[in-house]
């Protein structure tokens, strides 16, 4: 390998893209928007309905009851306070007992809740309000059930420690900053093939080796670094760097080989295009499994991206360290090599 | 200008242009949106707990349970299954009902149930379920309900479900995907093959061959707009008010893809320009997916006068007195769009690129 030449091929690819200073402030720009689209989403998790409750003869067991469930409970002072709390969305909604209640209940009388809610709550809240009332009130009464209920919490029980959805997009956000890069670099070779410059390169000294390696070189540079960048400003390195960067690294090279494969097969800028944005939404479909649990079954392992999605999302979502993560790396590694060694030897034979 | 002329050009755009992948893109992706955003209203962007259940007997509960809006119930064969789903997150909870329930617990004896809960599942999901269950088990023991629940809605502000705060996302991709990107692509690949060259050597002019790739454009897009609209059951009560909008919008988009295409020098310009500023393109019908957000964020944005009408008539079946307005700034927009197409093109040798 000799680096006196790959260098300079390096340094001239670089060049050509800064020097483009459309190109150059628009990839700024788009950094800009992703890292805004981030710090605009919420940073915390709504996961309480937000209750309260007016009522003049305060039933200790009712709001012992919701409390138990794990939901705050308001306690207002009059039916008016607790209206102005619904409007003033301090709560999502509101019960107010009327003031014969247990008396109406305890004479087997149906005694009328009134539920205050927004006007915007969806009919999904409505219903779900109603039946909260009937649940909390059978909880009070003398009705008996016998259930012997076994309950298993399957995963980490995150209860008050929702991870926020746009933590939980981190490693997409981190996949399109990776591979957008990727379509500029296809397109570059798929140009030098259809034009023949690589041929002429080859006249040099210069060996298709060194071309591939000058061209990859200058690939996970542009990307690794955007990608980098990105995580940097949106929080991704929180925890444990060093993974997420040696798990970028990875990510840069799989979609460098990725790349490299797709201007082997295309003749020009729009077939990149048609092979890219299908890659791109492969590529990114274990991610958005990430960002919607459940979204996904075990078949979105076989691809590659998974195992990049996966340690991103383990690491800074969960803290997780190199003995959880490293057979997801080791994965990963043979993935990309594998596809490194295709792509180099396809683009070979397309320089030939 | 010469209609007979510009006729050719575009059934030429139609003929060869159809082989090119935006083209290609420009008609799948509007129709897969729709049908994706669809699937997610029905599951994820519901927002409603997700039961699962393995009857192993013939439970009364589970017909009970599935006449329920605002859970989504999934049946399941085999308790495994319901497990494994649980774990990785595709139910919030799941309940295995014994092979007994209903008799026992109608003879009062104590069932057993096992129920998996998610533990990534929200604290509010978990209370909903519980309290179903609790509510449904006991009416099922042969209890009726001891209260009365009265609603009472306080405030002016509409629910917005999220099928209609998507479709602003759908009607503005699909006309920006087929008015905009077509004529820039058509325009691009004129640039980088050099056939405008040989174009001008007919009596064609410039202008000409632009407001035929700027109308091959609109076409695409107003095909497409009424294909979703139609998927998504938009028309309401007024379609050809509808079918005006569509056309002024697919007009405003295609002199922006006109402009685009003359301005950027090649393909990795043109979707380097795209992918950023499709932020700004969105903007408004991001803002639609918050009502929260107060309405005149979006009408800082010129996008929004291509979809705000449309939204509205489909939507919230408003009329001409209602958005007499929108369209005049639209109309206003569209011919400043023009001007400026006009001008780039007359500043750009094309016949030399």
């Amino acid at each position: 390998m000799n680096w006196s030449t790959i260098l300079p091929l390096v340094t001239k690819d670089l060049k050509l893209f800064f020097r483009n200073r459309f190109f150059a402030f628009i990839t700024v720009l788009g950094l800009i928007a992703y890292a805004a689209i981030y710090l605009a989403m919420p940073r915390s998790v709504d996961e309480m309905i937000g209750l309260g409750l007016y009522t003049p003869t305060l039933p200790p067991q009712f709001a012992q009851q919701l409390e138990e469930e794990g939901e705050p409970l308001l306690l207002a002072e009059s039916e008016a306070d607790l209206r102005q709390a619904v409007l003033d969305g301090e709560i999502s909604g509101g019960i107010a007992l009327p003031a014969d209640f247990f008396e109406g209940l305890q004479a087997g009388e149906r005694p009328i809740v009134t539920v205050y809610l927004p006007s915007d709550a969806p009919q999904d809240l409505r219903e779900v309000m109603e039946v909260l009332v009937e649940a909390l009130v059978l909880g009070l009464s003398d009705t008996p059930l016998n259930i012997d209920v076994r309950e298993e919490i399957l995963g980490p029980d995150l209860v008050g420690q929702q991870i926020p959805l746009r933590d939980r997009m981190l490693p997409m956000f981190a996949i399109i900053a990776l591979m957008m890069e990727t379509l500029g670099m296809a397109s570059l070779i798929a140009q030098e093939i259809q034009s023949r410059t690589i041929n002429a390169l080859l006249v040099t000294p210069m060996r298709v080796r060194e071309v591939l390696f000058s061209k990859g070189i200058t690939s996970v540079l542009m990307t690794f670094t955007q990608a980098a960048l990105l995580m940097l400003i949106i929080g991704g390195f929180r925890q444990r760097p060093l993974i997420i960067i040696v798990t970028l690294l990875l990510g840069a090279l799989l979609v460098t080989a990725i790349g490299f494969l797709m201007g082997a097969v295309s003749k020009d800028f729009l077939s990149v295009i048609g092979y890219g944005i299908p890659a791109i939404i492969l590529l990114g479909i274990p991610a958005m499994g990430i960002a919607f649990p459940g979204l996904l079954t075990g078949w979105a392992r076989i691809v590659p991206s998974y195992y990049l999605a996966d340690t991103i999302h383990q690491v800074v979502n969960f803290g997780a360290s190199w003995s959880e993560v490293w057979l997801n790396l080791l994965i990963l590694s043979g993935v990309v090599l594998l596809l490194l060694w295709l792509s180099g030897f396809v683009l070979r034979r397309k320089f030939r | 200008m010469n209609i007979k002329r510009i006729a050719v050009l575009v059934s030429k755009e139609f003929r060869y242009g159809s082989k090119n992948t935006i083209f290609f893109f420009a008609v799948i992706v509007p129709v897969a949106l729709s049908l994706f955003i669809s699937l997610l209203v029905g599951t994820l962007f519901a927002g409603r707990p997700r039961l699962g259940v393995a009857d192993l007997g013939e439970s009364q509960l589970v017909e009970n349970l599935s006449g329920l809006d605002y859970i989504v119930l999934r049946e399941y064969d085999s308790p495994g299954l319901l497990r494994e789903d649980v774990a990785r997150g595709a139910l919030d909870m799941g309940l295995v009902l014994p092979l007994a329930f209903d008799p026992e617990l109608k003879a009062g004896e104590t069932p057993s149930l096992d129920v998996y809960t998610w533990g990534e599942s929200l604290l509010k999901h978990r209370t909903t379920l519980g309290a179903t269950l609790l509510r449904e088990t006991i009416a099922l023991a042969g209890y009726e309900a001891l209260v009365e629940t009265n609603i009472i809605l306080l405030g002016e502000e509409p629910s917005v479900p999220w099928d209609v705060r998507l479709f602003p996302l759908v009607v503005i991709m699909t006309i920006v995907l087929g008015g905009t990107m077509v004529p820039a692509t058509f325009v691009v690949q004129e640039k980088q093959k050099r056939t405008l060259q040989a174009l001008l050597v007919t009596p064609v002019s410039m202008g000409e061959a632009m407001a035929a790739k700027g109308l091959a454009g609109v076409i695409i897009s107003l095909v497409m707009g009424v294909i979703i609209l139609t998927i998504n059951g938009a028309w309401g009560g007024q379609p050809v008010t509808l079918l005006i909008l569509l056309i002024l919008s697919a007009t405003m988009a295609s002199a922006g893809g006109i402009i685009l295409g003359l301005l950027v020098k090649d393909f990795s310009t043109l979707f380097t320009a795209i992918k950023s500023i499709g932020i700004l393109l969105y903007a408004p019908a991001i803002v639609y997916l918050f009502p929260e957000v107060p309405a005149w964020i979006r009408r800082v944005f010129p996008t929004y006068y291509m979809i705000g009408p449309i939204v509205e008539v489909s939507m919230n079946n408003a009329s001409w007195g209602e958005i007499y307005l929108d369209v005049i700034i639209l109309c206003v927009l569209i011919a400043i769009m023009i001007a400026i197409a006009a001008l780039v093109l007359r500043r750009t040798n094309l016949a030399d690129v």
